[in-house]
Parts: C-alpha cells; sequence; structure tokens
C-alpha cells in the first residue's frame, strides 16, 4: 500500500478554508473570531517554514501580536486570512535571519515514531500509515524546495489561498506565483513518485 | 482535455494529500486569544512611546543638519566689503593657459576686453571669434563680476599689420594673425580664437 496522489477528491474547484468575502469586516472583533481556526493554521504554515514546532509557537503568537495591533488600520474588504499568513511569512523570515538556518526535523525518532508525532487515537492502522507516509513525502518535497517556493506550495494546497492572494502577500507577479507555484509542484509530483517507486 | 485542466485535477489530489498530513500532524498548542491580545495591547502601549521618542529624535536630526547647512553657506558666501579671493589668471607664459583661463570667473571677460575689432565692418564676425566661456566659480553666481584692483585692463590695441612670425600669444601683448582669403579680420588672441583654424602663423 502507497500514497498516491489519485486518492484525493479531484475537484478542481476545492472550497477555500477561510469564507472570505468583500463585504466581511475586517476589525479587531472579526479577526477574534478567526482566532480558532486560524491560529493552527499559522502554526502548522510557521511550523513548516521553520522546522521547529516551539519557535512556531513563538513565531505564531508573535504573528497574532502584529496582526491585532494592526488589525484597526486595514481599509474594509481586506481578506483577514491572507493578510495573516503574510505577517507569518514575514515574521519567519525574520526568525530565520535572527536564528539562522535551521533545519527541519521531521526525522523518525529510535522507537520508530515520528518527531511531529502524527494523532493516532481515531485512525486506523491503515489510515495511520497512509498519514504517516503522507508527512513523509511532503517533509521531503519541501525539504527540496527553496524558502519562497516552500512558503508559496504551503500556501497554496495546504492553506488554500488564491493565487491572486499569494501573489500580493509574496510582492510577485501573478505570472511568476503560477510558475513558482508549478516548480514546487513539479518537486512534489518527483518527490511522490520516487517514493512510490521506493516502494513498489 | 488541456494542460491546465489536468493541472488543476492534479492540484486537488495534491491538496488532498496535505489535508491527510494535516490530519496526521498532532493538534498544535496555540498560545491562547488572552495572552496574545494582552501582549498587542502592551505591545501598542509601548509602541506609541517608542513613536514619539524616534519622532522627537528624528526632528532633533533634522534641526541639526539643518543648522550646519546654514552655517555652511554663510561661511562659504564671500562679502561685498570683505576681501576678494577671486585672482585673475594673465601668465602669459604657463603652457596650461587655456585650461587654467576656463577655470577662472574671470578669465572670459578679460579675454573679451583684449578682443579689439580690427575692422568695424567685421565687427561681427570677430565677435563670434570668441566665445566667453561659462563662469564656472560658484562664487560668481552670487556675487556680480568686479575686477579685481591688481589686474590690470587691457586697452583697445589699434589694428596691427599682419605678422608670419607669431609670438606666443599674451593678453598683455595681443597678436593679429593673417586668415587666408580675408586679411581684415585678424584677432587678437590666439588662444581664444574658435574661427581661425586655418590661420597661419598657429602657435601652439
Amino acid at each position: 500500500m502507497t500514497l498516491s496522489l489519485d486518492e484525493g477528491s479531484g475537484d478542481p474547484a476545492a472550497p477555500a478554508f477561510f469564507d472570505e468575502r468583500e463585504d466581511v469586516p475586517c476589525g479587531r472583533s472579526a479577526l477574534e473570531g478567526m482566532y480558532p481556526v486560524l491560529a493552527p493554521r499559522v502554526h502548522r504554515f510557521q511550523c513548516d517554514l521553520l522546522g521547529d514546532a516551539a519557535l512556531a509557537s513563538d513565531a505564531t503568537q508573535e504573528t497574532f501580536v502584529r496582526a491585532f495591533r494592526r488589525v484597526g488600520e486595514l481599509p474594509t474588504g481586506t481578506r483577514l486570512a491572507p493578510w495573516v499568513f503574510g505577517i507569518a511569512r514575514h515574521v519567519s523570515l525574520e526568525l530565520r535571519r535572527a536564528r539562522g538556518r535551521i533545519r527541519r526535523v521531521l526525522v523518525p525518532t529510535d522507537d520508530g515514531s515520528h518527531a511531529d508525532v502524527p494523532d493516532r487515537t481515531a485512525r486506523s492502522p491503515e489510515a495511520q500509515l497512509l498519514d504517516r507516509e503522507a508527512v513523509d513525502v511532503v517533509a521531503r518535497a519541501l525539504d527540496a524546495l527553496s524558502e519562497d517556493r516552500r512558503a508559496v506550495l504551503l500556501l497554496r494546497l495546504d492553506h488554500g489561498l488564491s493565487y491572486d492572494d499569494i501573489a500580493g502577500l509574496m510582492a510577485w507577479t501573478l505570472a511568476k506565483t503560477k510558475v513558482e507555484i508549478f516548480r514546487a509542484r513539479e518537486v512534489l509530483r518527483a518527490t511522490l513518485e520516487e517514493y512510490r517507486g521506493g516502494g513498489s | 482535455m488541456n494542460r491546465w485542466s489536468t493541472q488543476a485535477i492534479d492540484e486537488g489530489a495534491e491538496r488532498a494529500l496535505f489535508e491527510r498530513r494535516a490530519q496526521a500532524l498532532r493538534a498544535p498548542e496555540v498560545p491562547p486569544l488572552a495572552s496574545v491580545l494582552a501582549a498587542a495591547d502592551a505591545r501598542g502601549d509601548a509602541g506609541t512611546h517608542a513613536s514619539a521618542r524616534a519622532a522627537r529624535a528624528r526632528v532633533m536630526v533634522a534641526l541639526t543638519l539643518a543648522a550646519a547647512c546654514l552655517a555652511g553657506v554663510f561661511v562659504r558666501v564671500p562679502r561685498p566689503g570683505g576681501p576678494s579671493s577671486i585672482v585673475a589668471d594673465v601668465d602669459a607664459g604657463s603652457p596650461r593657459r587655456g585650461t587654467q583661463a576656463a577655470a577662472s570667473p574671470l578669465a572670459p571677460v578679460a579675454q573679451a576686453e583684449t578682443c579689439t575689432l580690427s575692422d568695424p565692418g567685421n565687427a561681427s564676425e570677430t565677435s563670434a571669434c570668441f566665445t566667453p566661456a561659462a563662469p564656472v566659480a560658484q562664487a560668481s553666481l552670487f556675487t556680480p563680476f568686479t575686477p579685481a584692483a591688481g589686474v590690470p585692463r587691457v586697452a583697445a590695441v589699434p589694428p596691427a599689420a599682419p605678422v608670419r612670425d607669431v609670438a606666443p600669444p599674451s593678453p598683455a601683448t595681443p597678436v593679429s594673425y593673417d586668415h587666408p582669403g580675408d586679411d581684415d579680420s585678424a584677432c587678437e588672441l590666439r588662444t581664444t580664437c574658435e574661427a581661425c583654424g586655418s590661420c597661419e602663423g598657429d602657435t601652439p
């Protein structure tokens, strides 16, 4: 049994993770309401970028501290989730510059468990195995990517941001954003093919 | 099915992979909202004070720079009644006379004064020979030109006969040159004549 990309739903118009419309208020109360959903995602984003769970917690707190300080200055109609992810990326870059490059620590431990241990309490053994394979494949692919490509791949595939939002928060053109995401997905597919070839 | 639609389907599958991964990872321990809000409020107050201090510091730096610039301007600009530091370059023997004359703000005026018309009817041609260089010294921008007391003005000289062997030109001893085909147009000062490229008796 190997992990395959064909297991997904295949829906090209996958729903966004954050239902944000233009008329949604973007004040402090709205951000407080989004915090329970947004904070775990920002933490995972920081953990993927920094490779350290403890550092990711600090980065998450710093991200939301900055967000709550500046949320009152946002113009009406600003989409909060891309804006918060933009702050998160800046925070991760600052931490990375401050502490140097940090290697990802998704390595198996001696007892066979994983450093980022999956929650195995409510899933079948088969699902647990697939989950673990997904963690391994994605971690390997992310390790092979540059900082920027890793960020845009995570923002697109893991957090469901649109190309326009990613281009805005990365300060790139739309064309460059699509190209970078395409290259990152190529690396992801190659890693998965390598994994499937090795497992068969 | 084109390439982009294939990619869109693949992207859906890749998203499913990431969703599976997100389910597999343990739920992170995020900081509580209350602590984040308290930290944001505390930092907001501190940031207000810090920004006020930074604004005051910027104002002080700007005032200091402005005062330094004003002081520099007052020191550099010569007073109308003060001693003049401008000295005309009238050294005829210097090989770099042309360069020095161009560098001196007095040079164009002195050269123009030494240029006399040999023929009143040829005034336009003769005056075209002399193109006063633009003053380059900054002091000339602030004060009108007044010749220094020690610099003698060269009086107009009458037209001289054509000379074959010409000595090095000097403002004090103007020299005439022969123009082929036009003996009446004589330039007094060789070094500033731009229309006399074919003059006889051309000297360095």
